[in-house]
């Protein structure tokens, strides 16, 4: 065996790319030009992992949101599903994003993301049209209000992880992007099978 | 009868469902997303600290950064220099690496893969991580890389500094094409390399070439090898080498028209994460190429020309193109001169091919005849790499390699991510241009083999395998 093959490295990889990894992979791979100018160590060329800049505390922001609007309209499936696969996937979106939020303001709390108290304005409309509907019409609509959802979490994880400083929070973003990603899937294979056509499942 | 009430009940099925989306229109399609995602996922954000600032931390972490992606490499791949014996690319120069590098996962053999299905290979995570996408050096700042021959080749050439602060290049030499490469004309077949093994610059090329080419090839190559501001050559703050610079030229990639494996991230992908690493690939035969670009699919060499001072220098993003000082070249004229001499640019000669692109059998031996055959048959590799139009078929194909992979899980920054359509690359001169694929993720032509056995399920022999790569070598 080679001496990499030993390395942390090898574990992330061997372990499906959960990071396990320590030391300060932030500032190896980030661009220090997007750093907030009031990081600690940042003039001794070692910016100290607890530094955070403006994009992570937005991201802590709208993840939250996302993940309470998650939870919430999964619950809202729960009562109100017909179909059983339906169900299922609010099922798994109220357990992965009840876990996943806690999580989220345990690392992102100091930063202070001024979070609202309901859900955002967005979301709020979407589960007024959600209480309204019914039946078939609420699972097919549901679907297809978590698929955007989801494509948007993507978005926002591989964003925070394109620009975001804070070490703590980039490794939840690559322990969950994987996850969303499997969520997205799965909306859409549920979407395909609601609306009997192919949908954008790959 | 049956037919009809079963149609009418699908289409009030359809009604309702319209209903639905109609009422889910109203939110989502107002006209107002709350929170959309932010401007710099797409546009490229202002520098927030001064540039000496950056460069120290830059400085800093640069050895870390080196040694991840050479883990990654190591981990991936087999990067050791065994040249095949008796084969050198097309120069002379350079000898042409043997055997299959990517490695295998633990419990995998070759074999078993090809026996496996893409969904037992993904549920088992078999699939070789080196034939998922390559991250770049540093790929959250991206950019161009250059390669140290072509650095000190242009720092003593031109006194012009190609070397980042933040990166190096991270492959080894010998698994990089021949340089500098060989040029042959296809205006003057008759000369054969007018390199004259020197690499072309804007110092040397007037006396290279006048008297070989006509007046408004030589105004393109002129400015082929002009440099200009570029995202991380410029000088603004916003740049990554050390003094204020005049920029890139086209040849500083494409050196000698072929390519030194510099290599940059995908224009055409947001956010940063998410774009894929492109390896230079060569300008030898652009006549005979229809469409430009590994993602855009634009239509000439015209086109491509205009376009890529938006593009490979300033990443798809004009904004940041117009502040670093873009340099727009004059469509009739300027890229029509450019465009003109990158068409004059043949591929190397391949004695054993015959004028449809065939094997010549009284030339050839066995074996390569062997390879031809599996290239066009069980090998699938001639459904689109057509040997009477170049290799090519001029259309972009998705391989869906995704079946394989886990989707979003990240390495060095990089997502893995479905790549979607890539347009056919030729195989005419192929042995002078690892490494392979669009992002450089295969290092021989034994790996590229064992790639598409792999993801068009070929199941081939190793006798199969072997012809196909001595046949790649003829080509």
């Amino acid at each position: 065996m080679s001496r990499t093959s030993r390395s942390g490295w090898s574990t992330l990889v061997l372990a499906g790319g959960v990071l396990l990894a320590s030391g300060s992979f932030a500032q190896e791979g980030a661009n220090p030009a997007g750093m907030s100018p009031d990081t600690p160590g940042k003039e001794m060329a070692k910016p100290i992992p607890e530094g955070s800049n403006n994009q992570d505390k937005l991201f802590v922001r709208q993840a939250a949101l996302g993940g309470r609007a998650e939870v919430e309209l999964g619950k809202l499936a729960q009562k109100k599903a017909t179909d059983p696969a339906v169900r299922e996937f609010a099922d798994r979106m109220v357990a992965a994003h009840t876990q996943s939020n806690e999580q989220l303001l345990k690392l992102g709390r100091s930063l202070n993301p001024d979070l609202p108290k309901d859900l955002d304005p967005e979301h709020q409309a979407i589960r007024n049209e959600l209480n309204k509907a019914a039946g078939q019409t609420f699972d097919l609509a549901y679907i297809a209000a978590q698929i955007l959802d989801h494509q948007r979490t993507a978005n926002l994880l591989q964003w925070h992880l394109s620009t975001g400083q804070n070490e703590a929070l980039r490794k939840y973003s690559i322990q969950t992007l994987p996850e969303v990603m499997a969520h997205l899937e799965h909306a859409k294979e549920r979407y395909a099978v609601l609306t009997q056509g192919a949908g954008s499942k790959r | 009868m049956m037919q009809n009430v079963a149609a009418g009940s699908r289409s009030l099925w359809r009604a309702r469902l319209l209903a639905g989306f109609v009422a889910m229109g109203v939110t989502a399609g107002g006209g107002t997303v709350a929170d959309p995602l932010p401007p710099d996922a797409t546009y490229r954000p202002l520098p927030t600290l001064p540039l000496d600032v950056v460069r120290r931390n830059d400085e800093g972490a640069k050895p870390a950064v080196q040694r991840r992606q050479q883990n990654l490499l190591n981990e991936r791949y087999d990067l050791a220099d065994r040249p095949m014996q008796g084969v050198k690319m097309s120069g002379g120069r350079k000898g042409v690496q043997d055997g299959v590098r990517v490695k295998l996962r633990s419990g995998a053999t070759w074999e078993s893969l090809a026996n496996m299905t893409p969904e037992e290979i993904k549920a088992k995570d078999l699939f070789p991580a080196g034939f998922l996408p390559l991250p770049h050096v540093k790929h959250l700042t991206g950019g161009q890389v250059f390669p140290e021959n072509q650095i000190k080749a242009i720092g003593d050439a031109e006194d012009r500094n190609l070397k980042r602060f933040d990166v190096d290049f991270d492959l080894p030499d010998h698994l990089t094409p021949e340089f500098p490469a060989p040029i042959f004309l296809s205006n003057r077949p008759d000369l054969g390399d007018v390199s004259g093994g020197k690499l072309l610059t804007i110092r040397n090329y007037y006396a290279m070439m006048v008297g070989i080419l006509t007046p408004v090839q030589i105004e393109g190559l002129r400015l082929l090898l002009t440099p200009f501001p570029q995202e991380e050559f410029n000088q603004t703050e916003d740049r990554k080498v050390a003094e204020q610079s005049d920029g890139v030229a086209c040849l500083d990639c494409h050196q000698n028209f072929h390519s030194n494996a510099a290599f940059h991230l995908t224009p055409d992908v947001r956010p940063q994460t998410a774009r894929f690493r492109l390896d230079t690939t060569s300008l030898r035969g652009m006549f005979n190429q229809q469409i430009h670009g590994s993602k855009r699919s634009l239509r000439s060499v015209e086109d491509f020309t205009e376009f890529e001072q938006r593009t490979a220098y300033f990443n798809g993003d004009h904004v940041s193109a117009t502040r670093k000082g873009v340099h727009l070249p004059d469509r009739p004229n300027q890229v029509a001169m450019m465009a003109q001499m990158q068409n004059m640019i043949d591929f190397p000669p391949a004695p054993k091919l015959d004028p449809m692109g065939r094997l010549d059998p009284t030339k050839a031996s066995a074996k390569e005849l062997a390879g031809e055959k599996i290239f066009m048959e069980k090998g699938k590799c001639a459904a689109c790499h057509i040997p009477q139009e170049s290799f090519l078929d001029h259309q972009m194909h998705d391989l869906k390699l995704e079946r394989f992979y886990k989707q979003g899980l990240v390495f060095n920054d990089q997502v893995a991510m479905p790549d979607g359509p890539i347009k056919t690359f030729t195989l005419r001169g192929i042995k002078d241009s690892p490494p392979y694929l669009h992002d450089g993720r295969l290092m021989t032509l034994a790996d590229t083999v064992e790639f598409f056995n792999l993801v068009l399920g070929l199941k081939l022999t190793a006798d199969e395998k072997d012809s196909l790569v001595a046949y790649m070598l003829t080509l």
